[in-house]
């Protein structure tokens, strides 16, 4: 296979820049501290309860992977808001243009460009993550979760970030506006989400309704929430379900409703949560990759607003 | 090899570019020419498939353009008005970039790039970084750039512009092999004379419209009328300029030395009837001619009109 051109150039002129080195080096720095601030709490619980709690220092792991996936996602649109303005701002991309490569190449040569720095921090941390492997309940196959997480992650940050720099000539505003962006996939859908359960909630009590498969039906409105795909998993880590399923579980736990087929089988759909949520990241990112495509493709994006 | 025809377009309401017809014959040095914002560059990136023009036709060897740019794109080499650089890469390095979007790799590109830098003079600069060279070398390294897939047809805007003169004087050297090479140029400058020497024909455009085209000789012989009578007097000059000044045809009348130099609206034989004149009222002169052509003033004088 051919490597995009696009990201060997990146990669090349990345290279020679301190600036990644030096970024890396601070990351690093405030992970550690981190996994620092984990290990004083333990040591200070030891003394107090007078019995040594290694088993909390597992909890370094989501700890860490809850940092790093919030340093990612501010990250991304920074890393990537000036990918098409500066390409544009140089006339490089009226150059890229009358190549045969494709817009859509263009896109992803850039969107590559971007996960492959990303991920030079997230390897460049695992030294750190795992300390949390010498205390028992994290192996290796939970890096690779982890890693597979970060990658969706990036994908989907990615594609907003260089979509939003396919659209603002100034660096600022690319990163605000792909922040907003990326903010309304966590808080907008989670939100959506909190107030249409409300709302339901409320309408079965006042209405005394036993069937229940709306509300298992509602947290389907975060399937597009990154937060999620994190949140059900670091979960899974250390139970034997996803936050999903454990919480629709808890809803009957208590009641004496019988479950219809129905409600059973929404139930057991919501412990697959992790296959649709990301099928639907990398979906939303297919489109942002696509809109940012047709926005430097010259030629269509004229005709589009004609026809 | 390239048939514009009709083409118009508007940047909203702005009217850049008014019908423009063009035809240009394989192996020509075309030259661009007219004042900032006359629609040079609008022109060209239409033809390179930059922009979509709001209606008229392009044809590249009988191809639409405007429908099958993607064919095209093997066949046109272009260089943008603004040299784009990207800091930290090296001359070679940029050169094999272009190389590989066109699918070029490995040793063959190698070659490639390495006989292209040669061809501008660059091939003691492959090392460079790019935004360590001088401007005439960058533009010159953009050319090579734009040659890496043998294009037919090579149009390059405003690429002197910005240049010493003996930049300028390398870039027509490379231009006259390329043209050797069998290539097909489109130069744009919104100065004439930066043009005139290499260009087998010129197009002066303004507001959007080609106001003349031609073969560089035929415009010469076009701009005779435009220049400057020169007449050489022995005495009695005062009497010759209030003379002068009766006269209708004359403007930007101006004194040199025992010469008048004038703009004088006429063909040859009203020359010759002015010079009657002159022994009628006995003021001896020694001649009246027309200053040698002249592109300059022809495209002051061309783009300048209906201005007022
Ligand atoms: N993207 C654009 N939007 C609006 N007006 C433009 C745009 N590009 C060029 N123009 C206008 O169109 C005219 C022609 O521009 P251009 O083709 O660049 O001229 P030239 O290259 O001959 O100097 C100019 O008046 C310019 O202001
Ligand atoms: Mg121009």
């Amino acid at each position: 296979m051919k490597i995009n051109p696009i990201l060997k150039k990146e990669l090349t002129i990345g290279s020679r820049s301190i600036k990644m080195p030096v970024a890396i080096f601070f990351y690093d720095a405030l992970l550690a501290l981190c996994s620092f601030v984990i290990l004083l709490i333990v040591r200070a619980q030891a003394f107090d309860g007078g019995n040594l709690n290694l088993k909390s220092l597992a909890y370094v792991f989501p700890i860490l992977m809850c940092t790093q996936a919030v340093i990612l996602y501010i990250m991304i649109p920074i890393i990537t808001a000036s990918s098409v303005s500066g390409e544009r701002e140089r006339q490089t991309l009226d150059i890229m243009l009358t190549t045969p490569v494709k817009p859509v190449q263009i896109i992803t040569g850039k969107l590559a460009t971007a996960i492959i720095q990303v991920f030079l921090f997230v390897f460049s941390s695992l030294p750190m993550i795992s300390l949390a492997f010498l205390f028992g309940g994290i192996n290796w196959v939970n890096i690779i979760y982890m890693l597979g997480i970060f990658l969706v992650i990036s994908i989907f940050a990615g594609s907003i970030g260089i979509y939003c720099s396919s659209v603002f000539k100034k660096t600022l505003p690319a990163i605000i506006v792909s922040m907003v962006i990326e903010l309304f996939f966590v808080f907008g859908t989670l939100i959506a989400y909190g107030v249409s359960a409300g709302f339901y909630e409320y309408y079965v009590y006042q209405n005394n309704i036993e069937d229940q498969t709306t509300s298992l039906v509602l947290p389907w409105l975060m399937v597009a929430n990154p937060a999620a795909l994190v949140a059900d998993y670091l979960y899974r880590v250390f139970n034997s379900e996803g936050i999903f399923h454990s919480t629709a579980s808890l809803l009957f736990a208590y009641s004496s409703h019988n479950l219809s087929g129905m409600e059973k089988t929404l139930i057991n759909g919501l412990n697959y949560w992790m296959i649709p949520n990301i099928l639907v990241l990398l979906g939303v990112s297919m489109i942002f990759i696509k809109m940012a495509a047709n926005r430097i493709n010259p030629l269509r994006r004229k005709g589009k607003k004609r026809g | 090899m390239l048939k514009i025809d009709g083409l118009t377009k508007y940047y909203g309401k702005f009217l850049a570019l008014d019908h423009l017809n063009l035809e240009i014959e394989k192996g020509e040095i075309f030259g661009f020419v007219g004042p900032n914002g006359a629609g040079k560059t609008t022109t060209m990136k239409i033809v390179c498939g930059l922009l979509n023009p709001t209606s008229g036709q392009v044809y590249i060897n009988g191809v639409d353009a405007l429908k099958d740019a993607q064919s095209l794109k093997r066949k046109i080499g272009y260089v943008p008005d603004f040299f784009g650089v990207y800091d930290n890469l090296k001359a070679m390095e940029y050169m094999e970039f272009y190389a590989s979007m066109y699918g070029l790799e490995g040793k063959a590109a190698k070659e490639t790039c390495l006989g292209l830098m040669d061809l501008v003079n660059l091939s003691d600069k492959t090392d460079s970084y790019v935004d360590g060279l001088s401007r005439g070398m960058k533009q010159r390294l953009c050319l090579a750039r734009s040659l890496v897939h043998n294009p037919d047809l090579l149009i390059l805007d405003e690429p002197a512009s910005g240049l010493d003169p003996r930049a300028r004087f390398e870039m027509k050297e490379i231009l006259k092999n390329l043209k050797e090479m069998g290539k097909t140029i489109i130069i744009s400058s919104h100065i004439l004379p930066e043009l005139a020497e290499m260009c087998s024909s010129v197009g002066i455009m303004k507001k959007g419209k080609l106001v003349l085209h031609g073969q560089v000789d035929e415009i010469l012989e076009q701009a005779k009328n435009a220049n400057p009578l020169k007449i050489d007097l022995i005495d009695k000059k005062e009497e010759a300029i209030m003379f002068m000044k009766e006269n209708p045809k004359v403007k930007n009348l101006s004194i040199r030395d025992n010469s008048l130099i004038l703009a004088f609206d006429g063909d040859d034989f009203e020359i010759y009837e002015l010079m009657k004149a002159f022994v009628e009222r006995q003021i001896p002169i020694r001649g009246i001619h027309r200053e040698e052509g002249n592109l300059e003033t022809l495209f002051i004088e061309v783009t300048a009109e209906g201005e007022k």
